[in-house]
């Protein structure tokens, strides 16, 4: 499927700013499902734009502006051919006992412990033990943790915040994309199923009822021993198929937001984001 | 009827690949171009020129004595460029025209460029197209260059470069509907199933990009397109546009600027205008701020576009982006800017205000391109192999005198294209002028103008030196 994004962060401050400073990660992962064709970002005012590759991998544009603004715009056009990543089935097979080794990698370490929004309370790891003892399958055992996140909790615009954590989450099962997103990541990782945080899009062609379509989207990835990282989306208790764009990831919102920075100045802030999709 | 194929010369041929086979995107031009008989061909051509003749689809040349407007030559043979190479063309420009404006406010305002020493700040301060005057002027949308006419060469190996970005007044759009149309006239049955596409839209898509820039939102937002007059070489081009677009047509004297508003004469009174598409360079917008001797601009219109009371398609000041000097720097642009790689490569250039860069240019003249940095149209320029002792020395003066307005370029020779000459199908040399539109979103149009050396071996393609046109295919996927 070829698509067409574009995203715009609009940023009004009531009284100018003195400077800031800004992360951004929008542009989308390589990976063999997905293909970019066409990269573009833009950022008004102009100023110079310098790349990077953080730890979990993903390119991060970092930039400074280093007069006194009133706003800032940071807008990105891409264009992507996306492939079914479950095109040659789905990895059952992998009994729950390989789970054990996963610790002994390195690599899993940061997706198998608690992170700043991903907190493991005691009735969150005693809900996903429920889950747990009724499979035997590592993918079964994600499926299971999704539905149950799914049916559980009711997804809820303008209650949560950026900073809620797993943990508030729990405690009153309404929020938005990343929480369904934190909350599965803790279950998985009370577990030992090492599990990520993925940042990207959702295409949804009739626009209909499929939550964070047309929006940025957040879901997670499951490590599946000797078949590797598969995605899933709580949100809309799905597997990710063609539909969706992987951005960033990471162990959890932190590591993987679109859009991060801070500003010097006293100041109120207005943010207005739009993303749209097309298919190309 | 001759076969569209001819002795492929040293260089890229747009028609055959190098062992002389018809490469499958002309297929489909080439099978119907050889069953037509030489009379059936001769006919068409006399009627597409006949064509041209009745829509008025002319052009004038400066400097010439009998009868300044010529029907403008047009080569039946179209240009087709297959869909993959088109990605990389609209994804080349569209970078390209987003650092140029990225680069046109970062001057205007911070002048953080120059202040990094990316760019010497002496290349912008002596642009001559560089107007101080607007810096920590915000223009609307931030948006400087709305219309671009980039053109492109392509080298021997097929790759595409960008010779010049035409961030002024680019002209030559209304070819590319014309050609068109009259080719849909006159071929009917060559368009069939060629999945040509469509060149159509534009005019509405120019009238976006207006209104996306208007000052206000307004339900009737009045736009207008400012020409210098019927004398003008793109006259034909101004009314076409306009007529396409449903807005008027003004010359300066039509507006008159009052309390910083600005109005157009109308039979009705007054009715103020929101936003001026000029086809007039900036020197001749306003005498009051540039040239006093004007008398095709409106006095006061400078006041009111600072004042943001209307908006100019394109604002002013974008010469320095398109300055040949400022050329040799756009790729750092889109590194700074963009933080990206160019896709489309561009023409190495020498700038002869660089002390070491003017020795080797002077030692080299015989061999390179020279080019003032700030004319167009193919005035100015010098091509090395082809001149005269006399006129290389005269050069060579000139650039001593005045390094900063000249530049030099290794010889690229132009890629090849079959054209009707004499009834017979010989290879002349193309370039091809894309258009690209900035408004809320950037388009470039799929086509272009493709203009070709009519003259055999000549490199000079613009239409006041003898260049034609094609109609130009892009082909859907």
């Amino acid at each position: 499927m070829k698509l067409r994004i574009h995203h715009t962060t609009d940023y009004r401050y009531l009284d100018p700013i003195s400077r800031s400073s800004n992360d951004v990660r929008l542009t989308p992962l390589k990976r063999p499902t997905q293909n970019t064709a066409f990269f573009l970002l833009r950022v008004l005012p102009p100023c110079r734009l310098k790349n990077f590759r953080d730890f979990y991998g993903n390119l991060v544009t970092h930039f400074e502006v280093e007069e006194p603004h009133q706003n800032l715009l940071i807008e990105s056009q891409c264009t992507i051919t996306t492939e079914d990543p479950y095109a040659r089935g789905i990895p059952l097979g992998a009994p729950l006992s390989l789970l054990d080794e996963c610790g002994l990698l390195e690599e899993l370490q940061p997706f198998l412990n608690p992170s700043p929004l991903v907190q493991i309370t005691p009735e969150l790891w005693r809900s996903a033990i429920d889950v747990f003892s009724e499979q035997q399958d590592c993918f079964e055992l994600a499926m299971g943790l999704m539905d149950h996140v799914h049916s559980t909790c009711q997804y809820v615009p303008g209650i949560t915040k950026v900073s809620t954590t797993s943990a508030d989450f729990f405690a009153t099962r309404k929020g938005v994309c990343q929480d369904f997103a934190h909350l599965m990541l803790a279950m998985c990782r009370a577990v030992h199923l090492p599990a990520r945080y993925v940042s990207g899009y959702l295409y949804d062609a009739r626009r209909t009822d499929v939550r964070g379509a047309h929006a940025s989207h957040a879901w997670v990835e499951v490590w599946i021993p000797n078949a590797g990282w598969f995605a899933m989306d709580p949100t809309n208790n799905s597997l990710t198929r063609e539909t969706y764009v992987t951005v960033a990831i990471g162990r959890d919102y932190h590591d993987a937001a679109p859009v991060t920075g801070s500003y010097w100045g006293n100041s109120g802030c207005i943010m207005k984001v739009t993303v749209h999709l097309e298919e190309a | 009827m001759p076969s569209l194929t001819y002795t492929p010369a040293d260089l890229f041929d747009e028609l055959m690949d190098s062992s002389g086979k018809i490469r499958e995107c002309y297929q489909n031009v080439a099978d119907r171009f050889s069953c037509m008989l030489p009379e059936e061909l001769e006919q068409k051509v006399k009627s597409l020129e006949l064509l041209f003749l009745k829509h008025g689809v002319t052009f004038t040349v400066y400097g010439d004595q009998q009868g300044t407007e010529r029907v403008f030559p047009f080569d039946p043979v179209p240009r087709v460029i297959p869909a993959h190479e088109w990605e990389v063309i609209e994804a080349g420009l569209i970078q390209r025209i987003t650092a140029l404006n990225l680069f046109l406010y970062d001057v205007y305002h911070e002048q953080k460029i120059l202040k990094d020493g990316v760019i010497p700040a002496e290349v912008v301060h002596s642009a001559a197209h560089f107007r101080p005057e607007f810096v920590g002027i915000r223009v609307p949308r931030d948006t400087y260059i709305h219309v671009c006419g980039t053109d492109l060469i392509r080298d021997r190996d097929g790759q595409y470069l960008v010779l010049e970005d035409n961030g002024r007044c680019p002209s030559g759009v209304s070819y590319v509907l014309e050609n068109r149309s009259a080719m849909k006239r006159v071929f009917p049955q060559l368009f069939g199933s060629a999945g040509v596409r469509s060149v159509d839209t534009y005019p509405a898509d120019l009238r976006s990009v207006l209104q996306y820039v208007a000052p206000r939102p307004k339900a009737s937002l009045v736009a207008v397109l400012l020409t210098p007059g019927v004398h003008n070489s793109a006259y034909f081009e101004h009314s076409f546009l306009a007529r396409q677009m449903g807005i008027e047509i003004v010359e300066g004297r039509d507006l008159l600027v009052l309390d910083g508003f600005v109005y157009m004469r109308t039979t009705h009174g007054l009715q103020q205008v929101d936003v001026i598409y000029r086809r007039i360079d900036d020197d001749f917008l306003d005498p009051k701020v540039f040239r006093k001797d004007s008398m095709l601009g409106v006095p006061g219109l400078v006041d009111a576009v600072r004042r943001g009371n209307v908006a100019l398609a394109n604002a002013i000041g974008t010469g320095v982006a398109d300055d040949k000097v400022t050329y040799a720097y756009v790729p750092q642009m889109i590194d700074y800017y963009l933080g990206q790689e160019p896709i489309l490569g561009q023409v190495p250039t020498y700038l002869a205000w660089r002390d070491d860069d003017k020795k080797y240019i002077l030692e080299n003249l015989p061999n390179l391109v020279v080019k003032a940095a700030n004319e167009s149209g193919g005035y100015g320029m010098l091509i090395g192999p082809k001149a005269s002792q006399a006129e290389i020395a005269d050069f060579h003066d000139r650039i001593v005198a005045n390094p900063r307005n000249y530049i030099a370029q290794p010889v690229v020779y132009f890629s090849q294209h079959p054209t009707l000459v004499d009834g017979e199908f010989e290879g002349r040399h193309v370039d091809l002028r894309p258009f690209i539109l900035c408004g809320e979103t950037t388009k470039v149009l799929p086509g272009g103008l493709t203009r070709v050396a009519l003259t055999r071996g000549s490199l000079v393609v613009n239409s006041s030196q003898g260049g034609g046109s094609k109609d130009t295919w892009v082909l859907a996927d």
